[in-house]
Formats: C-alpha cells, sequence, structure tokens
C-alpha cells in the first residue's frame, strides 16, 4: 500500500520515474526562484503561497467514469504550495475533480485537481486543493 | 372564456385519447368569440380531429393555468407528434422547440438535480436527433421557429438544434447526433451557478466578472463528469466550447488537435447563436454579418471546416 512507502522508498521512485513535462525555456527562470517575497515565514499565513520547485511522482486514482487513468506512477514538477494547496507541472492535460497523489520526498499528499492550465506542449500547469491542511515544514521537510 | 387567459396549441400534437386532461377551446372563422369545444375528460376520437383538420383548423386553445399539464402531455407524445407527417414540418419544429425550451427553463429554474437534467436532456437529444436525420431540415425554417434571447436555457436549446443541423451536414452517424443534441443542451449549465446578475448584465463585463464567467464550463464539467450516462466527447463539448484553436480560449488554453471535434462544432454554433440572438448589452447581428465576424477567426478560433459546412447552410437557406 502506498501509504506505507517510507522515505527511503518514495525517494527511490521519484530518482527513478522519468518525468516528462517539457518546461518552456521563458518558464526555467521563473522556476528558479524559490521562497515567498512576502516574508522569510517558517509558517503559513493565511492565503500565502510558497514557490519551491521539487520534483515529484503522481499516482493518479479515483479517475472519472468517462476519463479512466492507467495505473502507475508519472514524475511531476511541483511548483509552489500553500497550506491547503499546490500548484504542479504536469505533461498532460488532467480533469477537474480528478484524484491523485503526490509524493514528495518529505511527505505523500492526497488532492483534488480543481484546474488546469495549458503552459506548453506537454506541460499543464495543475492546480491542486489538498486533502487536510499542512504546515510548511511537513512540506519542506 | 377571456382570449387573455387562453394558448394556442397546435391540433398536430393532440393524439385520440379517452380523456384529455383540459378543456378545449375553438375559435371559429370570422369570429372573435371562443367557444368550449370539448370539455376535459371527454373522449377525443381521430374522426373529431379529422373533422377539424377537414375545416381548415390548426390551433386549438386552452386555459394559460394548463400549459404545465400540455408540457408534460406533449413530452409523453413527442414520439407521436414528431413523426406525423401529416403534419407540416415547421408546425413540428416550433413545437418541438416550445417542449425542449420549456423543459429546459423548468428544470433550470428549479434548479433540478443533475441526473434528471441530464435523463432529460438525452430524450429530448435521443427526439432531436432521429427527427433531424428523418427530415430535411433548412437552416431557414429552423431558425425561424427558435427564440433568440439571452436565456440559458433558450440559448441552449437553440445550440442544440444548430449542432445537431451542422453535425448532419458534416455526415456524423445518427448516435452521434443525439449524443451531439445531448452534450450541446448541456453545454452551459455551469452557468447556472454563475450570478444571475451577470448573465443579465447590460454593459460591459469587468475583469473580475468576465473571470468569474469564464468559470462556467469548469463549473458544468465538475456537476456532470461523475453522471456514468455522459460519454467523454459530451463531457468535452461542455468543458471545451470556449477554447480556441490558437490557445487563447479557456479554461485550459489549448490548441487544434488537443480540443475534440464535437466541441469545435459546439464552439461554431455557440457563438453564431449568441451573435445573432438578442443580448442585454446589445441587439441581435443579422446573420450574414455574424458569419462575416466569425470568419476573421477561422483557424484561430473555429475549425475552418466547420465553420464553412455552417456558412454554406446558412446561404443556401438565404438563396432559397
Ligand atoms: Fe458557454
Amino acid at each position: 500500500m502506498l501509504d506505507t512507502i517510507d522515505l527511503d522508498q518514495r525517494r527511490q521512485l521519484i530518482e527513478r520515474i522519468p518525468c516528462r513535462v517539457r518546461v518552456p525555456d521563458d518558464w526555467q527562470r521563473s522556476l528558479e526562484a524559490e521562497g515567498c517575497a512576502a516574508s522569510q515565514a517558517n509558517e503559513f499565513r493565511a492565503g500565502m503561497r510558497y514557490r519551491v520547485v521539487r520534483r515529484a511522482v503522481v499516482q493518479l486514482y479515483g479517475s472519472l467514469p468517462a476519463f479512466p487513468r492507467p495505473e502507475g506512477y508519472t514524475g511531476a514538477i511541483v511548483q509552489d504550495f500553500s497550506r491547503h494547496g499546490m500548484g504542479v507541472l504536469y505533461h498532460e492535460q488532467l480533469f477537474p475533480e480528478e484524484r491523485l497523489r503526490v509524493l514528495l520526498p518529505s511527505i505523500s499528499v492526497e488532492a483534488t485537481v480543481i484546474r488546469c492550465r495549458r503552459v506548453a506542449q506537454s506541460c499543464y500547469q495543475l492546480g491542486l486543493v489538498l486533502d487536510r491542511d499542512y504546515r510548511l515544514r511537513e512540506l519542506l521537510a | 372564456m377571456s382570449d387573455k387567459k387562453l394558448i394556442p396549441i397546435s391540433l398536430a400534437t393532440l393524439e385520440p385519447s379517452d380523456a384529455l386532461a383540459w378543456d378545449l377551446y375553438l375559435l371559429p372563422r370570422d369570429s372573435n368569440q371562443y367557444i368550449l369545444y370539448r370539455a376535459s375528460n371527454y373522449p377525443i376520437t381521430s374522426s373529431d380531429l379529422e373533422k377539424l383538420v377537414a375545416s381548415g383548423i390548426t390551433r386549438l386553445y386552452i386555459s394559460r393555468e394548463q400549459r404545465a399539464s400540455y408540457q408534460q402531455y406533449l413530452r409523453d407524445n413527442a414520439d407521436a407528434w414528431l413523426n406525423n407527417s401529416a403534419v407540416p414540418l415547421p408546425e413540428r419544429m416550433e413545437t418541438l422547440n416550445q417542449v425542449v425550451t420549456g423543459s429546459l427553463s423548468e428544470s433550470f429554474r428549479k434548479k433540478e438535480a443533475v441526473e434528471r437534467v441530464v435523463g432529460q436532456s438525452s430524450t429530448f437529444g435521443r427526439q432531436t436527433a432521429a427527427f433531424f436525420a428523418a427530415e430535411p431540415i433548412l437552416f431557414e425554417d429552423l431558425v425561424r421557429v427558435l427564440q433568440h434571447d439571452y436565456t440559458t436555457f433558450a440559448h441552449s436549446a437553440n445550440v442544440c438544434f444548430y449542432s445537431v443541423l451542422l453535425a448532419k451536414h458534416l455526415g456524423f452517424s445518427g448516435d452521434d447526433l443525439a449524443q451531439i443534441a445531448t452534450g450541446a443542451l448541456l453545454h452551459d449549465l455551469g452557468k447556472l451557478e454563475i450570478d444571475p446578475r451577470l448573465l443579465v448584465k447590460d454593459n460591459r463585463l469587468t475583469e473580475a466578472e468576465t473571470r468569474e464567467m469564464q468559470k462556467h464550463p469548469t463549473l458544468g464539467f465538475r456537476r456532470l463528469c461523475r453522471q456514468d450516462d455522459l460519454t467523454a466527447a459530451q463531457l468535452l463539448m461542455v468543458y471545451q466550447h470556449h477554447e480556441r484553436l490558437d490557445g487563447g480560449g479557456y479554461p485550459v488554453g489549448l490548441t487544434n488537435d488537443e480540443i475534440h471535434p464535437w466541441a469545435k462544432l459546439c464552439s461554431v454554433v455557440d457563438v453564431f447563436d449568441a451573435l445573432t440572438s438578442d443580448r442585454p448589452y446589445r441587439t441581435a447581428i443579422a446573420d450574414d454579418i455574424a458569419l462575416g465576424i466569425m470568419h476573421r477567426d477561422a483557424n484561430t478560433a473555429f475549425d475552418s471546416e466547420m465553420l464553412t459546412c455552417w456558412t454554406r447552410l446558412i446561404s443556401t437557406s438565404d438563396a432559397n
């Protein structure tokens, strides 16, 4: 079961699973800036988004009846997160209401897609809402 | 009976029956005095109906309060009156439009459960597709009977009829036509969750209001996406009908082949109906001017083959 995947296994998965996202050049630079402009806070304030770039692995589950998804893991790039949301770059379009698990080195979180915007070919920006609120240090650890 | 309390119904929609639920009135030729023709719960036979037709009567009248009951009767008997070739085509088309807009307006206003709206749309989708597949329907006949106001249900019904007409001429199969009709009826369902004040605002929307309005494809998709009686293509009509080929659309910004063909088709007739209907902030634009505007966006917003086919359909009608 995925819930029992420990830190080492998550790290191995993230290293092993290829990421098919093709980030365009002009986005590459914006991905390099990390942190939060507002403060050096080590905890989320209301509405605060923290910019961070992390390789991650996504597992889709609970797909929609009309859009079945193959089982398995796919590489992705976490772009930012807030207390209850996450921005992720993915290689294909996902639909609102699709459910997924995002495996970071630090933690595995469950989330629902609420929006998807095309950035470029093989690069889609997903807006996720997390199943529960997280603390910044849980996500960054 | 005062004429203000009566509404006309098409004789063609009545089936011989042991009893109808409403009193039927008649307006004799050369008279403006309505008379009771048949009291409710009194049988009406096929020879009664034939005699009326023979005497040149095409309409009877019922009390306005009984409109809902008559609408229900029309829904229950749609297969019979739609396929009755003795009734002129425009009359059947007009009745179909009244039934579809009447039912949609009812269920949209009541915010009925999504399962019921989908079920009802599927029935109308199937009936509309079968009717359009069987009859030589022309744009000019169709456009005459449609209501061109800005209400979501009138627009949805128009987009349904236009979509089926275009899909038929593009060579889609009968099964596809029924599914396309249903998807088109549902394409703007998400607008039910948008502040109604935005839908009727009589001047330009602010940036924030535009962003709010642009949520409707996603809202509609979220509402419908767990319905296992809808196909992926139908859901994509709801989700992608505001995408543009050049990637400048919403909600995703997809391009060309990433947009489902049914969504591209929906987009052509959706914009056409929007331009040629009265809106709170402007009056309707003539068909040829609307097409001129749309052709500027051929290949950037619209699939040019579909737009050309739609233009040809309209031009043929104009020539007639
Ligand atoms: Fe729309």
